[in-house]
């Protein structure tokens, strides 16, 4: 669970995201800085509209033309928001990969899984069979009868399937640095403690760093090297997860951890965020 | 809900501008006896295919050039130099306003008593009649029609759609099924085939009366299949399943939950489909089929007009202005009905 | 995918058989009988129109008459004679005759589908040639210049007549005399070789196909636009981007695919309307085809001739369902595979 080096693979310099929308301008993220080593865990923890899923998608430019970025992402010593397209994309799926919250939705329901991560290898390592390389990739990532299920569509595969599937493709290029946005809240439990295992894992053999968007403080403990804490657009906590755990600094934290559910407590309501009173406190 | 409508229409300029159009076209056509000149089967020999007369304004009045008929052969008018001036709500052929109060009064009328002073906004067609006026008469039919033939097809549509989706099952299953059948007739090869049975010989008032019938016949199944479609996915919200729960009455439910949620989209399903009646209509009486002589309808007029190609090869332009009339009518509707989808739901597929 | 197939087929029977029940009923319920006019005109022999009412039980009842209707409707029929029992085979459909025309109907249908059939297929590939590219265009350039003015176009397509258009076009080929104001081949089609029969019919069909194309161009641009950038914001697009793929492919391969599904649904709903377009572009344009021979039997009132070509009408409208069915089970992998358990 610790970091394999002190490389910094990943800084995050005042990060500003503008938004227009018909109602005017929304400010999404108001100066974020933080920075990630390479091969570690950095989990991002924020409840819905924290400008969380809005960072992790900045890091790769992946947010539509009518958002206005500031600031500076330094990835190695170049800086993502200065990057031409074809740079972009020659560090999209091979250094830097992503995985979504919904697996269903996130895979095109046209083309065979097999086929979509094929297509992810091609276009990085352009040469015509890649199939073994295909099945061997489902077979990492625990997919029984992955010669089988290349030829499948993700319809045909369960939720938990469909997730495996685009954790093979997004490592399917070896990347150093993997953003999971959400990637098991919209599983059963039971599955998102597969997919959490199945994670560390391929993090054990891989040393990829791992930047961890979540809600669910609970996902967070066994599993982040350090934790970082947003509420509206700003970074209200930020440091080693035991620590964080212990002792949180910011009100919201505590609340946050707060509303974790714990067996054996003796409350006998669940805890709840009053954001009016957060407001007021910060 | 209908003022929310209203409000949102006026931000959306160009769908208001279709509405304010649509509104004075049918103000225009029931006042048209009002507006219109002449009766509607008033003809004058001698002035066919005249050209639409020009106007202009001189000592306070609108005067109205006199043709003459240089060439009867090319059918060529040209001014003879006279002219005579216009009265303003002057008296005029009687006529019943509204059916019932009767009238005399028109918008405007020749100031003088000669029969051969004629005024033509848009010319005449091949037997002399005033084609402005039977454009606003061929507007009564066509725009009516579109009006008649909706309120059935919803009326149909919601029973047997809303029904069909809300209970879903054998009833369902049924209508479907009634729905696809009527279908799967090409609209215009039923439309002929049910004329040839139904009608070989009827007279104006009752060949309208039997194409809107038609017409309606065909049309609903469309609407009731996108109404079930609306009506099931509205069943299964949870504020209907409440309302089920608690005991209510199945035609409570559907008059107080599902029918008001389906009004909207009811609206503009029908005014999206009100072109397809107006064109059904004029399709069908320009192959003859429809509206007869002397009764006026635009599908009819542009029949008349396009006979022996005299309107192309004369340049009778005039004639067409039928043509223009559908077409302006339609675009309206089209341009109403996306704007009042962008307001209920732009993402609806209709 | 057979599977599929043959459970639509299946599916269609019953509908045939009430749409064969509707034709019958309205052959039935029509004032005086269909062979009234048949008997009025003097060429007709009286023989024909005796053996017609035997054929056809006019004077049974009308269950008998529909039974008969339906045994004649049946295609295949069975030849004691022929050598080998494949043979035995063969196509006997008895529609009735046509008294105006003096053949049977069925030989009148044999040379009339095949040029409706052609003039849809041809307004279809042109249609679709030119709408999903312009509506791909506009949706990637939404709120262009190019975006609103072709929706501007499309808007005036939709809303002209047909038939008016179709007027216009026969004008404009009277007045220019670039394309021919009618008929599906020039006197000297007999003499021509193939390639230039060919090349005649094509000319031919340019006009009838622009303007029976027209009003689907514009309604398909418009669906395709609007699937396009509904799927433009679909989960998979940023996947793609997310793997690196440059925005062509994104485009073209990803979002494409999958937008052109609902258009293939969309355009089953339209081919009613295409069907009822033809028949006025034929009357008008001259173009002999089923819609020209039903409007023609209608006002001469050779009933035979309208309740097969209403039935041949359906018959191709059915047809048509079932292949935007099947392209779209091909298209789309969710309708042709069962989802995971």
């Amino acid at each position: 669970m610790t970091a394999s080096n002190d490389h910094t693979l990943l800084s995050v310099e005042d990060l500003a995201i503008r938004f227009r929308t018909r109602h005017g301008v929304v400010q999404a993220v108001k100066g974020v800085s933080f920075q990630m080593r390479e091969g570690e865990t950095l989990a991002v923890v924020g409840e819905s509209g924290s400008g969380k899923s809005v960072t992790a998608l900045a890091l790769t430019r992946l947010l539509p033309e009518t958002c206005g970025l500031a600031g500076r992402i330094l990835y190695g010593d170049r800086d993502m928001l200065q990057l031409d397209q074809a740079t972009l994309r020659a560090i999209r799926g091979k250094e830097i990969a992503y995985i979504f919250q919904e697996p269903m939705a996130s895979l095109n329901p046209v083309f065979t899984v097999g086929e979509q991560i094929a297509e992810a290898i091609r276009y990085h390592y352009p040469r015509k069979e890649v199939r073994d390389q295909v099945v061997e990739a489902l077979t990492r990532v625990g997919i029984r009868e992955p010669e089988r299920r290349y030829d499948n569509y993700p319809h045909q595969l369960s939720g938990g399937m469909n997730q495996r599937v685009m954790i093979a493709m997004a490592l399917a290029c070896q990347p150093r640095l993997l953003v999971a946005d959400e990637p098991t809240t919209a599983l059963d439990v039971t599955i998102q403690a597969e997919i959490m295992a199945l994670l560390k894992r391929l993090r054990a053999e891989t040393g990829m760093a791992i930047l961890l968007i979540t809600h669910n403080f609970g996902i967070v403990k066994d599993f982040a090297d350090r934790v970082a804490v947003m509420f509206r657009g700003e970074l209200v906590e930020f440091g080693e997860t035991a620590q964080v755990l212990a002792e949180p600094r910011h009100p919201y934290t505590r609340a946050l951890i707060d509303c974790i559910p714990r067996l054996g407590s003796r409350r006998r309501r669940l805890a709840t965020i009053d954001h009016a009173k957060l407001e007021a406190d910060s | 809900m209908r003022q929310h409508l209203l409000l949102e229409l006026l931000r959306r300029p160009l769908g208001f501008a279709a509405l304010v159009l649509l509104v004075l076209m049918y103000l225009a056509a029931i006042f048209a006896s009002f507006l219109a000149p002449y009766p509607p089967a008033e003809q004058s020999l001698d002035h066919a295919f005249h050209p639409p007369t020009g106007l202009y304004w001189e000592d306070g009045r609108v005067w109205v050039r006199i043709y003459e008929n240089a060439d009867p052969a090319a059918g060529r008018w040209v001014p003879s130099g006279e002219a005579f001036p216009l009265a303003w709500f002057a008296s005029g052929y009687p006529y019943r306003l509204f059916g019932l109060i009767p009238a005399d009064t028109h918008l405007f009328q020749p100031a003088t008593d000669d029969p051969a002073h004629r005024v033509y906004l848009l010319g005449s067609d091949t037997t002399g009649r005033d084609v402005f006026t039977r454009l606003l008469y061929g507007a009564r039919i066509s725009l009516s029609i579109g009006l008649i033939g909706i309120s059935i097809t919803m009326v149909m549509g919601f029973l047997v759609g809303g029904l069909a989706g809300y209970f879903g099952g054998r009833v369902d299953f049924w209508a479907m099924r009634l729905v696809e059948f009527l279908m799967a007739i090409p609209g215009l090869y039923l439309l002929l085939a049910l004329r040839a049975t139904l009608a070989p010989n009827f007279e104006s008032a009752q060949m309208y009366i039997l194409i809107v019938i038609i017409l309606a016949a065909i049309g609903w199944a469309g609407t009731a299949r996108i109404i079930r479609g609306l009506s099931l996915s509205l069943r299964n919200r949870p504020f209907v399943m409440a309302a089920e729960c608690m005991g209510q009455s199945t035609l409570k439910i559907l008059t107080k939950h599902i029918l008001p949620n389906l009004t909207s989209y009811l609206l503009v399903a029908a005014t999206l489909s009100i072109p397809a009646y107006i064109l059904g209509e004029a399709a069908l009486s320009f192959l003859g089929l429809g509206i007869q002589e002397p009764s006026a309808s635009w599908g009819l007029m542009l029949s008349q007009a396009q006979e022996d190609m005299k309107v192309f090869m004369l340049g009778f332009w005039w004639l067409l202005s039928p043509g223009a009339a559908i077409f302006v009518t339609v675009i309206a509707f089209n341009v109403l009905g996306d704007a009042l989808r962008d307001i209920v739901d732009p993402r609806m597929k209709l | 995918m057979l599977s599929f197939i043959i459970r639509r087929c299946l599916t269609a029977v019953p509908l045939l058989l009430a749409i064969a029940l509707l034709v019958f009923l309205l052959m039935y319920l029509a004032p005086g009988d269909f062979l009234t006019a048949a008997r009025a005109d003097r060429d007709t022999p009286r023989e024909l129109v005796a053996q017609l009412e035997r054929e056809f039980g006019l004077d049974e009842p009308w269950y008998v008459q529909y039974a008969l209707w339906l045994g004649n409707l049946w295609p295949i029929g069975w030849n004691e004679n022929a050598a080998h029992w494949w043979n035995r085979f063969e196509i006997d459909m008895d529609l009735g005759f046509s008294w105006s025309y003096k053949v049977p109907v069925v030989d009148l249908l044999a040379t009339r589908i095949p040029a409706t059939l052609l003039l849809s297929f041809t307004s279809i590939v042109f249609a679709w040639s030119i709408a999903i590219p312009l509506g791909v265009l506009a949706a990637i350039h939404k709120d262009s210049l190019f975006d609103r003015i072709s929706a501007l176009l499309a808007y005036a397509a939709l809303s002209i007549p047909e038939f008016f258009l179709a007027v216009l076009a026969v004008f404009f080929a009277a007045r220019s005399g670039w394309f021919p104001t009618g008929g599906l081949t020039s006197i000297e089609y007999e003499f021509l070789s193939p390639v230039g029969k060919f090349l005649d019919i094509a000319y031919h069909l340019i006009l009838p196909t622009v303007v029976l194309g027209a009003s689907m161009i514009a309604g398909m641009m418009r669906i395709m636009r609007a699937n396009f950038l509904d799927y433009l914001r679909a989960e998979f697009v940023n996947t793609a981007r997310a793997k690196g793929l440059p925005e062509g492919v994104v485009m073209f391969k990803h979002v494409l695919r999958n937008a052109i599904n609902p258009l293939i649904t969309a355009f089953g709903f339209a081919f009613s309307s295409l069907l009822s377009g033809a028949l006025l572009v034929e009357n008008i344009m001259n173009y002999p085809g089923l819609g020209q021979l039903v409007y023609d039997a209608l006002l001469k009132q050779d009933q035979f001739v309208v309740m097969a070509s209403v039935m041949m009408g359906a018959l191709m409208l059915m047809l048509g369902n079932l292949l935007a069915d099947l392209l779209l089970a091909w298209s789309d992998p969710r309708i042709r595979l069962e989802s995971a358990a």
